[in-house]
């Protein structure tokens, strides 16, 4: 039946004006219904919970979550004048966490749980959600670095939330 | 205004003097040595200043890629502890290692203290 439909196209190709149209369409009415199109295999999860920060405030523009080599796992960062700055910054952190915990443990501080710097324009917040994981948190000046520690911690549970999904 | 060496004992008295700070350190920010020193037994001051150094370079590298700008001053906070440090306008570091309960805010403003007359 399949030929016979190829053939039919085939000829109403040559000739718009055949009256072969009629045959077709019988011939197309035995075959039965077009099988529906093939779905999309849904994805795992809704595009906004893929994301790591999804719902969290600057999710985009000032948090950034690395790997302990300075690979961004997930967030962005924009400077003051918007532009992307998200790999630079990534690169310049790579090590710190490793660092971070050397020192405080050269001085007999167990864990180190977070890294508070005030900067001329901002402020950063580092934390390390995971053990090697790397978490950053950047705001202007205007937000206290206290209620930077609260969105760091909120944005660190999200962190660990979503590395766990991963796997 | 900078500091005569024989006078870093004064300023490293004025962090030390704080409540739960267990020593205080001037360090050079290009190298890592120990300029000057108050610290508590059992604390390794040279490898300490190393470290604080290194990760005053590369935090200051990351901030000025983020727009926030040179870090004036950063706190690592730690289960049992802190440390924090101040860099002055010559490029050493005023670092104070503390307790985890001390007063973080009045750490900072002598450090900031500090710093400033270390210049």
């Amino acid at each position: 039946m399949a030929d016979d439909v190829k053939a039919l196209s085939a000829e109403l190709a040559r000739d718009p004006d055949s009256l072969v149209f009629l045959q077709l369409g019988e011939l197309l009415r035995h075959k039965g219904p077009a099988p529906e199109p093939m779905a999309p295999a849904p994805a795992a999860q809704p595009l906004e919970e893929a994301r790591v920060f999804a719902g969290l405030e600057g999710a985009e523009e000032g948090l950034l979550l690395l790997d302990p080599s300075g690979q961004v796992l997930g967030g962005a960062l924009k400077d003051p004048a918007g532009r992307d700055v998200t790999d630079a910054v990534a690169a310049y952190l790579a090590g710190v966490s490793q660092e971070a915990g050397r020192t405080a443990k050269l001085l007999g501080l167990g864990r180190w749980t977070g890294l508070a710097a005030e900067g001329r324009h901002g402020h950063a917040h580092l934390t390390p959600p995971t053990g090697s994981a790397l978490l950053l948190v950047v705001r202007e000046r205007a937000v206290p670095m206290g209620r930077l520690a609260i969105i760091a911690q909120r944005a660190a549970l999200a962190a660990r939330r979503w590395l766990e999904a991963q796997g | 205004m900078t500091t005569a060496p024989a006078e870093y004992g004064r300023v490293l008295d004025l962090v030390t003097r704080v409540h739960g700070v267990r020593g205080a350190m001037l360090v050079a920010g290009d190298d890592g040595l120990v300029v000057a020193e108050q610290l508590m037994e059992g604390i390794k001051g040279p490898a300490v200043a190393a470290l604080a150094a290194s990760l005053a370079t590369r935090l200051r590298r990351a901030l000025e890629a983020a727009g926030v700008g040179a870090g004036q001053f950063w706190h690592l906070q730690a289960e049992q502890g802190a440390l924090l440090v101040v860099t002055a306008a010559s490029g050493v570091l005023v670092v104070a290692v503390a307790e985890p309960d001390v007063n973080v805010g009045l750490v900072r403003l002598e450090l900031l203290r500090a710093a400033e007359a270390v210049g």
